[in-house]
């Protein structure tokens, strides 16, 4: 059913194949999406959609490819040196920011700064707080000293929200400029109506070629079957987040997908600390009682990966062989090692041990979305299957994460961990288990794990990485101090009248605008 | 509230110290309390924490949105409501009148998210004939009042059908008086005593009706602006809670309370105007 799936979104993983047709220039393209933007301001603003505006604005250093992988941008080259603690980039000549401006050494240090002054910080913009210094060594030459090693510095480079913002504008716009940011990118800002709409204008002068579009029109709509319906009525070109009953219409329908679940985890956190979840055989048998092709059928009509190991399977470090043989859907086996743990099934359906004592485990768990419930609701008709008794405890977000973040090991037995890696890079997917980042919400103290985390954060080649995340992954599987259950699929779709290439970099999947074009008289 | 752990935990602590300070939440509630209220003398409602804007600001570009779709959605009500409930109530027990029942009751039960989608599936994607959802350049640009129909049909509907339901029982308590068997025997023209005589003295039950609708129209556009992307109040209020910017939600709630007082006493004034003998002495 998942191959299906990724089959009927056209290949998953890989890029697809460029539209038939020559490029035609003009037109208005329209985006819709649910976010609600606070502001347009590349760096300070805190939506995390605000990635794909950044895209069409501005630049960064580095890119990503559909795997992953570090590619050049505005930075056409670099080197590190041999303690990896300094990193010189060469950047690109003759590109100018939508003002005029030149983009040089000089205007990445100003956005870098920037960013470091901001109080508010998404991850990975933290690769802010590693640097050491920054020096021009020429216009367009720069010198990043950091301060440890991280093979995901270049990577993080490549963040959206490390777009170039141009010191010229920033300086005399002052606080306005939050409101109408400037960068080198593709599209300029034109205006913002607060829960109506954004409209970007072609930039004629980008470094990569004038685009085909002669703008952008970037509407806020809450409802994603509204969104949909929008695409259906040609009334918009793309949607960013289409829910998976819309995305099957639209399939139908002719319209282009994209299923992108590489960036997310979800699984259901243990508190590795409480009795009886510190003994192994109840964790272990849970995880084999986890059917977890229900989840992602439910939820997300097939569109979605299941997650087995803690790390996914979009991530170059991924190891198919373990996830294939780690924890099957299988009652039998789980009933059996709860018997061996003293849980004895009873004709009631539910489990006992020596003393009487009923098997239940409640767990916490936020009362929306919607969709998050449902997974609560599933996981405690699993466990009820092999006769475990989860009683759900719905409350308010706040609330819920006071729960488990209580010092030292929590209130929660279980609960639900959902968390986004922002990257492919296999590090990015261990880092969120180890002890010491801040949503330890599993309180596992298991050192072995915490040690090849930081073992993978000093290993800088791809070869030796896969080996660490291999080890990675079998310690996931050995201790099973979770249920990891899937990476949720985020789907794009765009009209048939929406032609170009598309890549995927940390927030998804995303056409190539600036070599997106429209089909003439196209409806 | 006001710093949930989500937040809190990506902000150094001196940065949710400033915010504190930004926000007069370093006072006692006492004194954030009295500093509201002064502020509301002022009409300022305070400054949203997610965009650092004046709460007053919003509402003064959002405001004409919500009233121009809630009006649209009154009229509807009123304008179904009234005209099929008096018919109902004439023609009781009529075919029509079993047609129309049925068909009020499904309209008070419907949910509006469900129906604003049903719309826009007719109007917008099967027949073409309405943009499925948006507000255009405002309903006074060219073409802007064809964006108006769906969201205020699917406001005024659900109103609607509680007003035929109500209008058809007034009706029928009213026409089985004396002074409209005493009008009829004297000759007046049906049409009259219907529309003069009878439908006069069963208003008051239906106005009381119609102002409360007043209110639930502001506050029933949250639903409504949110299916159909209209940039009102509703709307505002919904992103607001979302994010926990509570003085938004605050002061949104309190425009709705203030929205229901004003409407109970438009509706008292309506009273004298339709049965003379309520004055307020």
């Amino acid at each position: 059913m998942l191959l299906l799936g990724l089959v009927l979104v056209g290949g998953g993983a890989g890029l697809a194949a460029p539209a038939p047709g020559t490029p035609a220039s003009g037109g208005v393209a329209t985006m819709v999406w649910d976010t609600v933007w606070d502001y347009p301001d590349p760096q300070t603003s805190t939506m995390l959609s605000q990635g794909y505006i950044n895209r069409l604005l501005s630049d960064s250093l580095t890119t990503l490819d559909a795997e992953g992988r570090v590619r050049p941008l505005l930075a056409e080259r670099w080197r590190e040196s041999a303690d990896k603690l300094t990193y010189v980039l060469w950047l690109r000549k003759g590109v100018r920011f939508q003002d005029g401006a030149p983009f040089d050494a000089n205007a990445v240090i100003f956005t870098y700064n920037r960013v470091a002054k901001h109080p508010i910080r998404r991850r990975p913009p933290d690769v802010i707080d590693t640097i050491r210094s920054m020096r021009a060594v020429d216009p367009y030459q720069l010198e990043i000293k950091i301060k440890s090693p991280d093979p995901r510095f270049l990577e993080k480079l490549a963040d959206t929200t490390l777009v170039m913002v141009s010191p010229k504008a920033a300086g005399w716009m002052g606080q306005q400029f939050v409101y109408r940011p400037v960068g080198t990118g593709p599209f300029k800002f034109i205006s913002w109506k607060s829960s109506e709409e954004m409209v970007l204008r072609r930039n004629d002068d980008y470094w990569q070629g004038k685009p085909y579009l002669e703008g952008f029109r970037i509407r806020e709509i809450p409802s994603r079957e509204v969104q949909a319906l929008e695409l259906e009525a040609g009334n918009a070109h793309v949607a960013i987040f289409v829910e998976a009953a819309p995305a099957q219409r639209l399939k139908q329908l002719g319209f282009s997908l994209d299923l992108s679940a590489g960036i997310s985890h979800r699984s259901v956190a243990i508190n590795n600390h409480r009795p009886p979840l510190d003994d192994i055989r109840i964790r272990r048998a849970m995880n084999y009682a986890t059917n977890r092709k229900e989840y992602i059928d439910v939820n997300y009509l097939g569109l979605a990966n299941p997650l087995i190991t803690g790390i996914g399977q979009e991530s170059w470090g991924y190891d198919a062989e373990i996830a294939r043989t780690a924890y099957p859907f299988d009652r039998a086996r789980a009933g059996a090692l709860l018997d061996e743990a003293g849980w004895r099934l009873r004709p009631d359906g539910w489990r006992y041990n020596a003393e009487g004592r009923r098997l239940t485990i409640p767990m916490f768990w936020p009362n929306s979305p919607r969709r998050s419930v449902t997974k609560g609701e599933i996981f405690q008709a699993q466990m009820k299957a092999i006769g475990m008794e989860i009683p759900l405890q719905l409350v308010d977000r706040a609330i819920w994460s006071r729960n488990w973040e209580k010092e030292p090991y929590g209130d929660h037995f279980l609960t639900m961990d959902g968390r986004g890696t922002g990257s492919l890079h296999p590090a990015a997917h261990a880092e969120l288990y180890h002890t010491k980042t801040f949503r330890n919400i599993h309180k596992h103290a298991i050192k072995e794990i915490d040690d090849v985390i930081d073992q993978g954060t000093r290993t800088f080649y791809e070869r030796d990485a896969k080996i660490v995340y291999r080890r990675f992954q079998q310690l996931v599987v050995e201790h099973a101090f979770m249920v990891p259950i899937y990476n949720p699929g985020y789907v794009m779709a765009w009209s048939k009248c929406m032609k170009g290439d598309w890549v995927r970099d940390s927030s998804g999947a995303f056409i190539q605008f600036h070599k997106a074009w429209l089909q003439p008289g196209c409806k | 509230m006001v710093l949930a752990p989500d937040e809190s935990a990506r902000l150094t602590k001196a940065a949710v110290e400033e915010f504190r300070r930004k926000h007069g939440l370093d006072q006692p509630l006492a004194v954030q309390y009295l500093r509201y209220m002064q502020g509301l003398l002022r009409l300022d409602f305070g400054t949203s924490i997610r965009t650092s804007q004046p709460i007053a600001g919003e509402f003064a570009k959002r405001l004409p949105a919500t009233m121009q779709l809630g009006a649209a959605g009154l009229l509807i009500s009123v304008a179904i409501g009234v005209v099929v409930g008096v018919v109902a109530a004439v023609r009781r027990g009529s075919l029509l009148d079993r047609v129309i029942q049925p068909i009020a009751f499904l309209g008070v039960s419907i949910p509006s998210f469900w129906q604003g989608i049903l719309l826009i599936m007719v109007f917008a994607i099967l027949l073409r004939w309405l943009p499925p959802s948006g507000w255009g350049d405002g309903i006074f640009a060219e073409g802007g009042w064809r964006y108006l129909i769906l969201p205020a049909l699917t406001l005024g509907t659900g109103g609607a059908a509680l007003l035929v339901r109500m209008v058809r029982t007034s009706m029928l308590d009213v026409l089985n008086q004396d002074f409209v068997r005493t009008a009829r025997a004297k000759g007046v023209v049906e049409r009259l005593v219907v529309y003069r005589h009878a439908l006069r003295n069963a208003m008051i039950p239906v106005i009381t009706l119609i102002g409360l609708r007043i209110g639930d129209l502001i506050g029933g556009s949250v639903i409504v602006e949110t299916v159909f992307a209209w940039p009102g109040i509703g709307r505002y209020m919904i992103q607001a809670i979302g994010v926990r910017d509570f003085p938004v939600v605050q002061s949104v709630t309190l425009l709705l309370a203030l929205s229901y007082v004003l409407a109970n006493l438009a509706v008292d004034v309506a009273y004298a105007y339709f049965d003379p003998r309520i004055r307020f002495d």
